[in-house]
């Protein structure tokens, strides 16, 4: 179960942390493509996660 | 200031050699699950073989997991030791997106792994369907092995990537660059 939870976690937190870190970089500098894909999949990966993430967390308080 | 033990950054070359070896281990223990599931995908091998193989390569898969997961935030704390900067770093950012795609990819996985033991503890315990749980591994696995071979291909163009970009360590040479002494004399030459 905790494979689940380091799963979901790195998946949410890091696709949020390097998302938007990109995204950052993509307004300050101007666009480029590797910087936007990194950013559209980085967030991407985050979005997906959050509804499992967030399952994971009601249905063990639960 | 740093730890050092003969001029070497012992810090620097901690998380360099930390960050090196898990991907070796990945590579490594990738491979050993892939020798593994040809006998638990092979219904010609005995149950009880095939159960303990399927047993081995859910533990080492387990492993291949958490190093997969420790990649990201070794690599950041890399950056920062190394003063590469994290997003505005050209190569680095290749690297990010190739990483990405392995999430990706883990992600089409992760459904697909587990199926075999599930399937083979259900078979010892007397399931009528043996024929279809049979099916349904070797199904799985065949449509696993793109996804994996796929992974193998990123991480050593992940490595390639890293070997060809790092930066060295202050006053350290590695034996694939050039110092900045030589490059000098060459461009004298």
């Amino acid at each position: 179960m905790w494979m689940v939870w380091l799963l979901w976690l790195t998946v949410v937190v890091g696709g949020i942390f390097m998302g938007s870190g990109y995204a950052m970089a993509l307004l300050d500098s101007g666009f480029d493509l590797v910087l936007a894909l990194n950013a559209i999949v980085y967030l991407g990966c985050s979005a997906y996660g959050m509804p499992r993430l967030y399952a994971l967390i009601f249905k063990r308080s639960a | 200031m740093r730890p050092e033990i003969w001029g070497i950054d012992l810090v620097d070359v901690f998380f360099r050699g930390t960050h090196a070896l898990m991907a070796a281990a990945w590579l490594l223990f990738d491979f050993l699950v892939y020798w593994l599931h040809f006998d638990v995908k092979n219904p010609e091998i005995p149950l009880e073989r095939r159960l303990e193989r399927a047993r081995i390569m859910h533990g080492i898969d387990q492993v291949v997991g958490v190093i997969f997961l420790v990649m990201l935030p070794s690599g950041i704390i890399l950056a920062y030791v190394t003063n590469t900067a994290l997003f505005t770093t050209e190569w680095l950012n290749w690297k990010h997106l190739l990483f990405a795609v392995i999430i990706i990819d883990a992600l089409y996985l992760i459904p697909i792994s587990g199926t075999a033991l599930r399937n083979l503890n259900a078979i010892r315990d007397g399931a009528g369907n043996v024929d279809e749980l049979n099916h349904q591994i070797r199904h799985n696995m065949n449509r696993a092995m793109p996804a994996v071979f796929l992974i193998w291909v990123l991480v050593f163009g992940l490595s390639v990537l890293s070997l060809l970009n790092l930066k060295n360590p202050q006053d350290q040479e590695y034996f694939f660059r050039q110092t900045a002494a030589e490059q000098q004399s060459v461009l004298q030459d």
